[in-house]
């Protein structure tokens, strides 16, 4: 009998900002393990907060086999890697003092703004062991930095964020990237008479995402049925699974099913073409698909489709300054929008501003933008970039032509 | 019983939650489990900050409270702290769900109410993937503080749904349709074959007659689903008092008395109805109560936590609400609903000469602008349903939109649903429900 076992564990510091000031620290820890046993097709599965017997574990996935839950009986490729990219963060004795610090800097520097919601360190780990002998261990670290900005007397809960994942804390960078939004949010621009290109966060793709499942792309219901293999986008438009150790903040080199992928990448669409599904060891077996890394699983469940932290829409390296020059308008806020069945987007537009040859220049008035996704990702789609505007946030970018709705 | 130190103000919230998922794809048995997790939070208020912590191990609680007291100054004053004074020491239990308990109803049971529904969910030929899903949770709170609070209480929700995908060449259309109730009997009278047969029904309309609209300013009718996410989204969030926290501009200009919308509007928030917004107690043992947030269009309240009932010198309402015990109470919604006005539904689509009616949603948000992304939306044509419309987004700004609200049907529902769930900064998805009747309103742009 076959069998896995995935151990993950966490353990993170929160501070909650309140009207500019730490209102609260939380500690938080969190371990669970899951023992999944396969037999005759079928896979029992027993999961546990904290610790504990792994034999009595094992005992009630053998007992789980009684679902019938029909699974293939496919271990990971066998092998041993260990990556741990811990180092680099806050001492926790240390944390609330450094927090407070930097919300009383930002209180100072940016008097007309309150700044609230969150500043968490996390140090995570997961481990993936099976019978086939592979061995895959991750462990992380990272401060997360989600603060809502709102101006005084804004009527609005809040007007825009400022969210940064990196695995250091950089005050200085920090409080530069947040000048540069808050330093010129004052400054209020018309609409520009002449159709400007638009830059938005890459985030936007993530209405594609259902469309490459191959579940769903195989039934017909997916934007993109019978097109694998052809060209749907301009050849600057590479989509992939990209799993390279250190990429990706907190998120493990392996899926739930401690699938890795050759090079540590798996393209989904590759220089426009669309050349591979999102799959997990139930769909690529069932469909005859590659496996692309995207099995996900909570901690005591049957493995699905879900992985999807390591997608992203490749900026190839290149930085907006080099590759785009001239005025664009750069979106900061979205909300709420989404996509038709027939692939045309649409949001409001909260915040924008006025983007010109690497700098913003002042913020402009509400509107919406529209789009469908084969022409900002093709005939419109000017470049795919790295933001420059920020050094400690890392944010990539799509330039390209949407309708500008003005209301 | 823990031993809670003088000088701060503390308490212990456990949860423990019986789940149950199950997951059917075209027919084949994909998820079958179910579960129990036991965890506590822990606070400690010294007057200045709180201090959190989370574990799993239950054991380990007093430890974890020893650990927070370390690093918290005491206050011998604390009770003189307008925060400490405003929570509730309710003693009492509050025990609704154990007779009719989901954790009692075998999982055959459940598999089968799913089972039951594979050959309506294929009614349609144009349907290549159904996706049945059944999910139930019972949960038992305790509670008890350094004031003396000692609640005990339960809540309890199962729900069933059916998610077809249809395709025609390469036109394609998805949507899902389910029912929440709070105890399995309900459920089952609710989730019936005929019902998915219906909606295939309908969604295979949508997939062969749908059409594009043209981007504008239309008038809209929204459906009792539509009118609730309208609800939240648009008004309930910003009646989250903890939004105003250290913003004397914002306590100025939102003084309750102002005028914020149409005449018969009336919008208000409880913790008492029925449904996935049940829950007796908050998360920081206040009990819950109905509160009007807009009543025939005037601001009349707002939604506290303790923190912000005395910042802003008023009453707690019952909202400091948690998604579970790996996080603190925020001042979040419980059913949020807009109250019925009095005017038939046909008479409001027929004073409708072109727009459209949203039935169902996929997501709406609120800002400043609230947004809607419909599913199933329909072109209204001389006061009549017509075709189904392809809409990506409504949206229009929030006070313009309450004061064009023009009528309101005579009956309001209040829509519950275990899926999914209300979102807030990095707590999500918390059980909510949301509703109202039909709601006409005069112009809301269409994308």
């Amino acid at each position: 009998m076959n069998k896995q076992k995935i151990i993950k564990s966490s353990r993170s510091y929160a501070a909650t900002l309140a009207a500019g000031e730490v209102s609260s620290l939380r500690i938080k820890e969190d371990e669970s393990t899951v023992i999944r046993v396969y037999e005759n097709g079928r896979i029992g599965i027993a999961g546990r907060i904290g610790g504990g017997d792994d034999g009595a574990l094992e005992a009630q996935a053998e007992a789980a086999l009684s679902q019938n839950i029909p699974y293939p009986d496919g271990m990971a490729s066998g092998g041993e890697r260990k990556i741990d990219l811990r180092g680099g963060m806050i001492p926790e004795e240390d944390f609330l003092g450094a927090v407070k610090h930097f919300a009383a800097r930002l209180k100072e520097r940016f008097p007309g703004f309150i700044f609230s919601d969150k500043f968490i360190m996390s140090d995570v780990s997961s481990s993936y062991r099976d019978s086939a002998g592979t061995d895959l261990s991750y462990a992380d670290n990272a401060v997360q930095i989600t603060f809502m900005i709102k101006e005084a007397g804004s009527a609005n809960i809040f007007d825009l964020d400022y969210c940064a994942e990196r695995r250091f804390f950089d005050e200085d960078a920090a409080v530069e990237d947040i000048a540069k939004l808050l330093d010129v949010y004052s400054v209020k621009l018309p609409m520009p008479e002449e159709k400007l290109p638009v830059i938005i966060n890459t985030g936007i793709t993530r209405y594609l995402l259902s469309h490459i499942v191959a579940e769903v792309y195989s039934s017909g219901a997916s934007l993109f049925s019978g097109k694998l293999g052809k060209k749907l986008f301009d050849k600057k438009v590479n989509m992939l699974m990209d799993c390279t150790p250190g990429k990706n903040i907190l998120v493990p080199f392996f899926d739930c099913e401690g699938v890795t992928l050759a090079d540590d990448k798996f393209y989904f669409v590759k220089e426009g073409k669309l050349c591979g599904l999102a799959t997990y060891r139930r769909s690529a077996q069932s469909l005859g698909l590659p496996l692309s890394g995207n099995g996900y699983a909570d901690f005591d469940a049957v493995p699905q489709c879900g992985n999807f932290s390591g997608i992203e829409l490749s900026s190839g390296g290149g930085k907006l300054s080099e590759v785009f020059r001239g005025r664009a308008i750069y979106i900061a806020e979205i909300s709420g929008g989404d996509m038709t069945p027939d692939g045309k987007f649409a949001t409001p537009v909260m915040l924008a501003y006025l983007y010109d040859n690497g700098k913003l220049a002042g913020t402009l008035p509400e509107f919406g933008i529209s789009a469908n996704i084969y022409d900002f990702l093709g005939k419109d789609l000017i470049a795919i970039a790295k933001n420059d505007i920020f050094s400690y946030k890392e944010e990539d970018v799509i330039v390209a032509g949407f309708n500008i709705d003005k209301k | 019983m823990y031993r809670f130190r003088e000088g701060f103000y503390s308490d212990v919230r456990m949860e423990e939650r019986f789940t149950t998922s199950i997951r059917y794809r075209n027919g084949v048995l994909e998820e079958s489990r179910q579960s129990t997790v036991k965890k506590a939070f822990i606070r400690v208020y010294d007057g200045k900050m709180w201090y959190y912590a989370s574990t799993y191990r239950l054991s380990a609680v007093q430890d974890e409270l020893d650990k927070l007291y370390a690093v918290a100054t005491p206050d011998e004053n604390i009770g003189e702290s307008p925060v400490v004074k405003r929570l509730q020491a309710n003693r009492e239990t509050v025990i609704k769900f154990a007779g009719k308990c989901v954790r009692n109803v075998s999982i055959e049971q459940k598999r089968k109410l799913l089972e039951d529904k594979f050959s309506a969910a294929q009614s349609s030929e144009y349907v290549r993937m159904f996706v049945g899903l059944y999910s139930d949770r019972y949960s038992v709170y305790e509670f008890c503080s350094s004031k003396g609070a000692d609640i005990k209480y339960d809540m309890q929700l199962c729900g069933a749904r059916m998610a077809l995908a249809l395709a025609d060449g390469s036109d394609n259309f998805s949507d899902s349709e389910g029912d929440t109730a709070d105890s399995f009997d309900k459920l089952v009278a609710q989730f019936t074959s005929d019902k998915i047969k219906d909606f295939a029904a309908e969604l295979e309309n949508f997939l062969l007659h749908a059409k594009p609209v043209q981007a504008g300013v239309y008038p809209v009718i929204l459906s009792p689903t539509a009118a609730g996410v309208f609800a939240h989204e648009s008004f309930g969030h910003k009646s989250e008092a903890d939004f105003m926290l250290g913003d004397e501009t914002m306590k100025r200009e939102w003084q309750l008395g102002k005028k914020v919308g149409a005449d018969i509007l009336s919008i208000y928030d409880s913790g008492a109805e029925e449904g996935s917004g049940y829950v007796p107690f908050d998360d920081e043992g206040t009990r819950t109560q109905k509160t009007y947030l807009i009543k025939n269009g005037v601001l009349t309240g707002r939604l506290h936590s303790a923190e912000t009932a005395a910042d802003l010198e008023e009453e707690v309402t019952g909202n400091a609400r948690a998604i579970n015990c790996e996080f603190e109470p925020i001042v979040r919604m419980t059913s949020t609903v807009i109250e019925a006005g009095s005017t038939p539904v046909e008479e409001l689509f027929s004073r409708v000469k072109h727009g459209y009616f949203i039935k169902s949603y996929k997501h709406g948000s609120g800002m400043s602008t609230f947004t809607i992304a419909p599913n199933r939306a329909y072109e209204i044509v001389d006061g009549k349903i017509g075709a189904p419309a392809k809409i990506a987004v409504i949206s229009g700004n929030v006070f313009e939109t309450l004061d064009l609200i023009d009528g309101l049907s005579d009956r309001a529902e209040i829509i519950s649903s275990i899926f999914g769930g209300c979102g807030k900064n990095e707590q999500f998805p918390l059980n909510v429900s949301f509703g109202g009747p039909y709601v006409s309103v005069s112009k809301i742009n269409v994308q």
